[in-house]
């Protein structure tokens, strides 16, 4: 059986821990710790990595890498990239500015999105409609990306699971 | 540092403390205390723009030798040393009663690492305290 490892970033708070937690077989391994940035209204984040494993129904397991969203920890975000078959972003609609949080990851991402594929999740869509997905879409198109763009909730395993399913669907078809 | 949950009092006495250790640590390089969220308190350095990159990694570091520490039952992670070929890092935790903060200290080849742990750990021991 093969495994594959499977990354999945996008900014504080938008859902990455949460994801992992939903459709991860055993209880994911967090690094959470108290938030001190008093500009987000958040108890805890994210400053290493999460790790969950998802069994597929061929046998192959799925590592399910999570990164810490704050640029400060940039450099997260090229350890974890490494070996992974695609990127899943999360983005969150409730946000300032999802359009930049959004062009921030396609470009500090580019180099693993290139060679291999990406989803983009919508967080919180349906209390924030815009951005649009259209918008969402022509934001990543002017950074070369044409990927799946779709809204999504965190906490819902089969939202999850979808995007695990859109991405390697692109895989297959690459 | 801006807008972050950390007392003043606290950063002035981080602050000296820092600076003590950056003066008194032979092969200091960079000294920092930072949130467990890698955010900057206090930092002494030779190159000032290391300081708030150290603050982040020690974080990230820190969190990942937590769970390591978790994983293989051997409890809380106290500290993490990494020897390179031209110096080493000495992150420890500040136990401090509102919240843990990490110690980076950062030296050149020419330290020896036992003294250096040493300096650190009491530096630590004495910011929990503040």
């Amino acid at each position: 059986m093969a495994e594959y490892k499977l990354l999945i970033t996008g900014p504080m708070g938008a859902g990455k821990t949460t994801a992992i937690a939903a459709i991860s077989d055993a209880p994911p391994i967090v690094t959470d710790v108290q938030n001190n940035d008093l500009s987000v209204a958040k108890e805890r984040t994210t400053v290493g990595m999460d790790f969950g494993e998802l069994t597929l129904e061929n046998g192959d397991t799925l590592r399910i890498y999570g990164t810490p969203g704050q640029e400060r920890f940039d450099f997260m975000w090229e350890i974890l990239a490494k070996g992974a078959i695609g990127l899943i972003i999360l983005t969150d609609n409730s946000k300032r500015d999802p359009v930049a949080d959004l062009e921030l990851y396609l470009d500090s991402f580019s180099t693993l999105i290139t060679r291999t594929a990406c989803v983009i999740g919508v967080g919180r869509s349906e209390t924030h409609p815009t951005p649009t997905i259209d918008d969402l879409s022509i934001a990543a198109q002017a950074k070369g990306v044409v990927c799946p763009i779709v809204p999504v909730d965190a906490r819902e395993r089969d939202h999850v699971l979808m995007l695990v399913d859109l991405l390697l669907t692109q895989l297959e078809s690459k | 540092m801006s807008d972050v949950n950390v007392s003043a009092a606290f950063v002035k006495i981080a602050d000296h403390h820092v600076a003590r250790l950056m003066a008194e640590v032979s092969g200091a390089v960079a000294v920092v205390v930072s949130t467990a969220d890698g955010f900057e308190v206090a930092a002494r350095a030779r190159d000032a723009a290391q300081s708030s990159r150290l603050a982040a990694m020690a974080s990230s570091i820190a969190a990942i030798g937590a769970v390591i520490g978790d994983e293989t039952l051997s409890g809380a992670c106290r500290g993490i040393f990494i020897e390179a070929d031209r110096g080493q890092i000495v992150m420890v935790e500040i136990r401090h009663p509102e919240q843990v903060l990490i110690l980076t200290l950062v030296t050149d080849e020419t330290a020896l690492l036992g003294a250096v742990t040493y300096s650190a750990r009491q530096t630590a021991l004495a910011l929990a305290k503040a």
